[in-house]
């Protein structure tokens, strides 16, 4: 027979049960709105029952299994996985937005509009060559057009500066939160070989992946102890005591005897930096601002980041090189297009002259020029009489002339569109993705999110619970108190 | 499918962003006027905005090119037409002075005039337009006629004449040569340039040489009349082609500047519209988020 002690044992059971599974509802609703956190559930079962002679199976009343979290490992490792071209498709925007502010069009400041009032100013002075005031303003308004290209051409390198920052800034993160997963690793090993569930440095655990997949496009592998390792261009990042680490490159030089070196800011850190030295051909794959991993002693490896942050900032950098070397491109062909005009023969002034390769930036009005503006040629040829605006007009007509083919007008704005379609690419695909992730964040609320109204309910009916076992509990004192206190008294 | 609590706030935020964003889209709109302001709302609309754009700054610098050069030539039509008055008179003087019963007085008299006249003659050709002489060939710095000591009208300009651009390699030549105007094909030797004519009349009427006045003199100067008045009337024709020239670039302006509207300007009562639905579904958005986000079971508890 059943003893009455067994059965307050069972009682007891039950309330320790209710209060556990209290516990954790206490704990869901207070994580309701924590970033990461999947809802835990007490899993319950009936304990062992024992075999009571000749009636059969007694139960012995409630046992408290595990606390799992509820996730789907699938829907999670695809919100990481989608992270990844979010976070690639957002820092791209967000540079190419800047990029396309920067050329300011369609608009009555930008270098479209100045270079065609310089074109109108020439063909003023075609019309009045023997006016000085009309040799004053087209070197004026020439010089507005080189100061709004010039602005645009620093604007834009500023630009890849601040990007190049930005990507230094992005390697120290993916190098920290590596540090802080290494260390979760272990907490969770500790607690996993003790054959329970690490649930909360779980949930940490994936939302430190998600922030390394948004920053790059690891691939991950977890082990049976639930420890993440986060492979990144072929090497783990968040193996222990590794040599190497994720740098960024932070310059080049020649050194004028076949050799380069380049200097690497250790771990994103620039204020850690090595030089490495290397042949000009290795030297020729590695640019400002492109992720290497460093180690003592071994040659710089390119890191081979393709998505993520990371990722998305290296394609706009590639953009704003490629627009710097159009626009000084565009800038050249003006330059030397008016300078053959202007002086054919060599031996007269320049209009226009410009220093090395970044010709945008560099581009200047003569200031002989500037100086003496009487020094600006009109006619075809210096007897040629006052009135000879020839040179000043063909100087005006070459806004409508094919160089090369295409005029100058459409090779400026074939630049701005460029910029004009990959901004708006970029923008799409920022939605799209946005799509894709909220579907899938639904999803993982769906599956791990905590309901306040299921757990208030879950509260309740714990609570009715723990009441009805504490009534067992005084019923069996009744019992007890009717055996001992009154009976056979 | 399971709704939890995080699940309805995180889709009302991202809705409502969503309607917010749209609503600012169109606000920016309305509020420029324009379709687009940046390059990547429409790449290829920008492209063709600024191409538009280019293309009206160009007409209106060959509008402002027209408009002067038909002052130019209004002018030199003034000019000329006082030449062709100043010719007149002395036409007049001609035919009186060849009458054979006047006095040697009244013909020296008659002479000082046409002296005078052609001094006349001189400063009508140097009328300058805008501080350029406007019958000086290239050389339209310079005053290209002057009367010397002699008493002969020269001409010391050049022979060419200044053309203008009047439409995208359309040029037109503005006729200064001052030489073609003073100077009459078939004239008696002597009397070429319209200087020595005059010059050839006066001294003539001094040594009262009515033959050769009423004669040579006479004839040679109607030829000079004739050469002013066709030149007169081919600035005429250039004016003409000025003009017609200055209205097939207002109607291309025109043109263009339509063009441009379309694909620059809104179409205010559309997006208005747009406008009053996005922000009736925003205010809607709101009002419901204020609803679903308070209630949960603990209400009812």
């Amino acid at each position: 027979m059943a003893g009455l002690f067994n059965t307050l044992n069972t009682a007891v059971k039950g309330l320790s049960a209710q209060q556990t599974a209290l516990s954790t509802t206490s704990h869901n609703i207070s994580n309701a709105n924590t970033e990461g956190f999947s809802r835990q559930r007490v899993e319950l079962k009936a304990d062992n029952s024992y075999d009571y002679q000749g009636v059969g199976q007694l139960g012995t009343g409630v046992k408290i299994e595990s606390v799992v979290r509820i996730v789907d490992e699938f829907v999670d490792y695809q919100i990481r996985n989608e992270s990844s071209a979010l976070g690639q498709y957002t820092a791209k925007n967000d540079v190419l937005s800047q990029l396309e502010s920067i050329f300011n069009e369609p608009s009555e400041t930008g270098v479209s509009y100045a270079m065609g009032e310089m074109f109108n100013a020439w063909q003023t002075l075609s019309d009045n060559p023997e006016s000085m005031s009309a040799k004053s303003v087209v070197v004026e308004s020439a010089k507005t057009f080189v100061d709004t290209l010039g602005q645009t051409a620093s604007q834009m390198d500023e630009l890849k500066v601040d990007t190049i920052a930005a990507l230094e800034k992005n390697v120290f993160d993916i190098n920290s939160i590596a540090d802080q997963l290494k260390t979760l690793n272990d907490q969770i090993f500790n607690i996993s070989v003790k054959g329970q569930s690490p649930n909360d440095l779980l949930d940490q655990r994936d939302l430190l992946m998600k922030q390394l997949n948004g920053l790059a496009d690891c691939t991950e592998s977890i082990d049976k102890w639930g420890r993440a390792s986060m492979t990144l261009g072929g090497k783990d990042i968040t193996a222990q005591d590794a040599a190497f680490k994720l740098s960024t490159v932070s310059g080049k030089a020649d050194n004028g005897d076949g050799t380069w070196t380049v200097s690497v800011a250790v771990g994103g850190d620039s204020s850690d930096l090595k030089q490495v030295t290397m042949t000009a051909g290795e030297a020729a794959s590695f640019s400002d601002g492109s992720p290497v991993y460093y180690e003592e002693g071994a040659p710089l490896a390119p890191a081979g980041i393709a998505s993520g942050e990371i990722g998305g900032k290296l394609e706009a950098l590639k953009e704003i090189e490629a627009r710097i070397a159009e626009l000084d491109s565009f800038a050249r062909s003006l330059a030397d297009e008016v300078n053959k005009l202007h002086n054919p023969d060599g031996d007269g002034a320049d209009f226009f002259s410009y220093e090395g390769t970044e010709s945008a930036l560099n581009l200047r009005v003569n200031p002989d020029i500037q100086e003496d503006e009487s020094l600006v040629v009109t006619g075809y040829s210096e007897s040629s009489p006052a009135t000879d605006g020839s040179r000043a007009l063909e100087i005006a007509k070459l806004r409508d002339k094919n160089i090369g083919g295409s005029t100058l007008q459409s090779d400026y704005s074939g630049i701005v569109t460029k910029v004009g379609i990959s901004a708006q690419k970029a923008a799409n695909m920022v939605s799209n993705q946005e799509a894709v992730m909220a579907q899938l964040t639904n999803r993982r609320e769906s599956i791990s999110g905590v309901s306040i109204d299921e757990e208030v309910t879950n509260m309740i009916q714990f609570q009715r619970s723990f009441e009805a076992n504490s009534r067992v509990i005084s019923t069996l004192s009744e019992m007890l108190d009717t055996l001992i206190n009154r009976t056979g008294v | 499918m399971r709704v939890t609590n995080g699940t309805l706030t995180g889709n009302y935020l991202r809705n409502l962003n969503r309607n917010l964003d749209q609503m600012q889209k169109t606000q920016n709109q309305l509020s420029s006027g324009k379709e687009v302001s940046r390059p990547s709302d429409n790449p290829m609309l920008v492209s063709k905005i600024m191409d538009f754009n280019s293309t009206i700054s160009e007409n209106e610098q060959y509008r402002l090119t027209i408009d002067s050069a038909m002052e130019w030539v209004d002018t030199a039509d003034g000019a000329l037409g006082n030449v062709t008055d100043t010719l007149q008179r002395v036409r007049e003087l001609v035919v009186s002075g060849a009458n054979g019963t006047l006095s040697e007085t009244e013909r020296t008299a008659i002479a000082d005039e046409i002296r005078e006249l052609s001094k006349q003659v001189s400063d009508s050709l140097n009328t300058n337009f805008g501080g350029r002489y406007i019958f000086a060939g290239q050389k339209t710095t310079e005053p290209p006629f002057s009367v010397g000591a002699d008493g002969v009208m020269t001409y010391s300009g050049d022979e060419g004449n200044i053309s203008r651009e009047i439409a995208p390699n359309v040029g037109l030549a503005i006729m200064t040569n001052g030489l073609e105007l003073t100077t009459a094909e078939g004239t008696a030797a002597g009397n070429q340039s319209l200087g020595a004519l005059l010059d050839n009349i006066a001294e003539a009427l001094e040594s009262g040489d009515t033959e050769a006045i009423s004669g040579n003199l006479l004839g040679d100067l109607d030829k000079h009349m004739d050469n002013v008045t066709r030149f007169r009337s081919k600035m005429g024709a250039i004016y003409n082609r000025l003009e017609a020239a200055g209205e097939r670039n207002e109607a291309q302006n025109l043109n263009l500047t339509e063009m441009l509207s379309k694909s620059e300007d809104i179409d205010f009562a559309e997006k208005m519209m747009e406008y009053s639905t996005m922000s009736a579904i925003y205010e809607a958005s709101l009002s419901s988020g204020a609803k679903i986000l308070q209630k949960s079971l603990l209400d009812y508890l």
